[in-house]
C-alpha cells in the first residue's frame, strides 16, 4: 500500500503519503479521508469479502472506514495504516461473524443448484467460465470450512499475499502461531479440494 | 518487506488459491459518498497539533514519550523531588545559646520574657475582661512547678478586651 510516493521525474508532484493524509484527516480535511479510501478500500473490500461473504459487505466497508475515521487520533504513526487498518477490518468482520453460518447455508445451495443446472455439461469458453465459477464457489466453501482463526491467517497470508509477521501484528498473535494456522489450514483446504476431485 | 515462503508442496494450492478466489461484488454506487456524508455526520477527530508528530520524528515513538505522557510525568518527577527533599533533609540544628557577654544576657532576658508571656496570655481569655484563673491557680496542670501570678490589670485606663498592655506587666515599653 502507498506509504510515500514521489514523482521520479521531477520530483515536484509528491503523491501524499498516507501520513500526510492522516495528519489532514486529523485537521477536519474529510477530502484527505476520502483519498485514504481510495486507495485501500479494494483490499479491505476483498478481505471482508472472504471473511465474511457479500452480505452486507458494502455496511461492513462503510462499518470499517468509519471506525478507522473515528480512531484516527489514536493511530500511532510509528504504525503502517494498512497494518492498523486490518486490524480494524478483521475486528468487524468478528463482529458479524455469527453470520457466518448463514453464509455457509448460502454457499451450500448455490453449490447445489450449479450442479443440478449441469455444470459439468458443455465444452468450449462456456464450459471453461463454468469451470472457472465452480473453482471459485470451491475456495469459497473451503474458506468456509475452516474456523474464523483460521481462516483469517489464510486469507492474509494467502489471499491477500502479506507477510506472515505483518498478519501478527493485525491479529496480535506470535509469528508462531500464524505459521501452525497457515499450515492447518493449508493442510485443510487440500483435502477439502481433494475430496471434491481437484487435484493439486 | 519479505512475502511469505512457503513449501513446494503447498505452493499448487496457493495458486490455485489465488487464481479461482472470490472477488467481491463491486460497491455500491454511492458508498463513497455515503460514507462520505457519515463522516460530515460524525464529529470530526480531535487532535491535538503540539502532539502530532512531524515527519521526522516517525518511527521514533516508541521511545520518545508524547505529550500526554509528559503531562503526566513532569508532576510525578516535581512529586517524587518534593518528597525526597522533605525526608531526605538534615535535621536542622537548634539555635546555639550564646555563652556569655552580653549575647548570654540578651537570651536569658528573651527567655525569661517568652516564659512569661506565654504563660500570663495563656490565662486570658481574649474575648472578655475575666481572666479565665485566679490568682494562685495554675493553668498549666498539676506538673506545672511554678503557678503563674496574675497582676490586676491597671484602674487608670478603661480595660478594653484584647489590649496586651493590661495583661503585660513586664513587657518592654514601645518608645514612640
Amino acid at each position: 500500500m502507498v506509504d510515500s510516493v514521489v514523482n521520479p521525474t521531477d520530483g515536484r508532484d509528491r503523491v501524499p503519503s498516507d501520513r500526510h493524509l492522516i495528519q489532514d484527516c486529523l485537521r477536519g480535511d474529510s477530502r484527505s479521508f476520502a483519498e485514504l479510501y481510495r486507495r485501500h478500500q479494494q483490499r479491505v473490500r476483498s478481505t471482508l469479502y472472504q471473511l465474511c461473504g457479500a452480505d452486507r459487505l458494502d455496511d461492513l466497508v462503510q462499518e470499517t472506514f468509519l471506525r478507522a475515521w473515528r480512531g484516527l487520533p489514536k493511530f500511532r504513526q510509528s504504525a503502517q495504516f494498512s497494518t492498523w487498518l486490518y486490524r480494524i477490518a478483521w475486528n468487524v468482520a468478528s463482529d458479524c461473524r455469527q453470520d457466518l453460518a448463514r453464509d455457509r447455508d448460502r454457499l451450500t445451495a448455490m453449490q447445489r443448484s450449479f450442479q443440478e443446472g449441469g455444470g459439468g455439461g458443455g465444452g468450449g469458453p462456456h464450459r471453461e467460465a463454468l469451470m472457472r465459477l465452480h473453482y471459485q464457489e470451491l475456495v469459497q466453501q473451503g474458506l468456509g470450512q475452516l474456523s474464523f482463526d483460521t481462516r483469517t491467517v489464510v486469507v492474509l497470508c494467502d489471499l491477500e499475499d502479506l507477510p506472515q509477521k505483518e498478519v501478527a501484528r493485525i491479529l496480535g498473535i506470535p509469528v508462531g502461531t500464524v505459521k501452525s494456522r497457515l499450515s492447518y489450514g493449508r493442510s485443510s483446504l487440500r483435502q477439502y479440494m481433494e475430496r471434491q476431485g481437484v487435484q493439486l | 518487506m519479505t512475502r511469505n515462503l512457503f513449501p513446494e508442496q503447498d505452493r499448487p494450492l496457493v495458486d490455485f488459491l489465488r487464481q479461482h478466489r472470490p472477488s467481491p461484488p463491486p460497491p455500491a454506487r454511492d458508498l463513497e459518498a455515503d460514507l462520505l456524508a457519515a463522516i460530515a455526520a460524525e464529529p470530526r477527530p480531535l487532535s491535538l497539533p503540539s502532539a502530532a508528530p512531524e515527519l521526522s520524528e516517525l518511527g521514533n515513538q516508541g521511545t520518545v514519550p508524547n505529550l500526554r505522557q509528559w503531562f503526566t510525568l513532569i508532576p510525578a518527577l516535581a512529586a517524587g523531588f518534593a518528597l525526597a527533599w522533605g525526608t531526605m533533609r538534615p535535621p536542622q540544628n537548634s539555635p546555639a545559646i550564646a555563652q556569655d557577654g552580653p549575647e548570654r544576657e540578651l537570651a536569658v532576658f528573651f527567655e525569661a520574657s517568652w516564659n512569661g508571656s506565654l504563660s500570663q496570655t495563656a490565662s486570658y481569655d481574649w474575648m472578655s475582661s475575666e481572666p479565665l484563673a485566679t490568682p494562685g491557680e495554675s493553668l498549666e496542670g498539676p506538673g506545672a512547678a511554678t503557678p503563674v501570678q496574675l497582676s490586676p490589670p491597671p484602674s487608670s485606663s478603661p480595660e478594653q478586651p484584647g489590649d496586651r498592655s493590661s495583661i503585660q506587666p513586664g513587657a518592654i515599653p514601645i518608645r514612640g
